[in-house]
């Protein structure tokens, strides 16, 4: 259990500091810990495009952070069991990431 | 606890691994260098009459072209990696600006513009002259792909 957080941990940092979308991408998760919503709503919660949020949504799915329930475009995103248990672990890179 | 330990044990045994390698290189080198052993070339020095079949030109012009594509792919690199920073201020990128830049120092520092100026030149490598450059090459591009495709 122990070596799977630290990979989550290690993902979490390419995903979110070590690639161009990273920033979008915690904004993101941070709404979806909130409450569940469809890629439409994201974008429109975040004031992003629909497809860039398409985008991450793909990225962050394929990775195992987020999972959806229904169908492909109206489908509901919501974080997954191994990342709400490991939110502490989000809080703790969030901040050590000065808020720019 | 127990985690810190097997962090410890972890990073013990990367350590032992690493001075192992070093070791056994060291001596294998020194051994081959003494003994003389044919086909393994330690003394700098060209073979008899100058010339080593296979040892084409072509071979140390791509290498100056890949190695320069290389430069620029790092520097490319190390830019993202400072404009992800400026956005995150994160530890994690941090380190990855440090990889990118030390890197391509090490492809400047062996770029054959580098070194020939300096009156030093490889010789005698043959295809071993580009390959190295050329997978570094691969491994680059997939780096900065998932960098600006993510």
């Amino acid at each position: 259990m122990s070596a799977n957080i630290r990979s989550l941990k290690y993902l979490l940092g390419w995903l979110i500091a070590g690639t161009r979308g990273g920033p979008t991408r915690a904004k993101i998760i941070k709404a979806l810990k909130e409450t569940p919503l469809n890629a439409n709503q994201l974008a429109t919660a975040l004031k992003m495009d629909y497809k860039t949020m398409r985008h991450h949504l793909e990225v962050l799915e394929k990775n195992k952070i987020i999972t959806s329930i229904g169908d492909r475009y109206g489908a509901t995103y919501f974080l997954t069991l191994t990342m709400e248990e490991n939110y502490v672990m989000f809080e703790e890179i969030m901040k050590k990431i000065g808020k720019k | 606890m127990e985690k810190q330990m097997n962090k410890r044990l972890e990073l013990g045994l990367i350590i032992v691994i690493l001075v192992a390698a070093a070791i056994l290189a060291a001596f294998w080198a020194l051994v081959l260098r003494n003994h003389q052993i044919p086909g393994f070339q330690q003394i700098r020095a060209p073979p008899h009459g100058g010339f080593i079949p296979g040892d084409y030109q072509y071979f140390y012009v791509a290498n100056a072209i890949i190695s320069t594509i290389n430069i620029a792919l790092l520097a490319i690199l190390a830019l993202i990696y400072v404009s992800i920073y400026i956005k995150t201020r994160s530890q994690f990128t941090i380190g990855l600006i440090i990889f990118a830049l030390v890197f391509l120092v090490q492809n400047v520092t062996s770029s054959p513009f580098i070194t020939s100026p300096f009156g030093f030149r490889a010789y005698g490598l043959g295809p071993f002259e580009f390959l190295p450059g050329m997978f570094e090459f691969v491994a680059l591009t997939i780096l900065l792909y998932l960098s600006i495709k993510y």
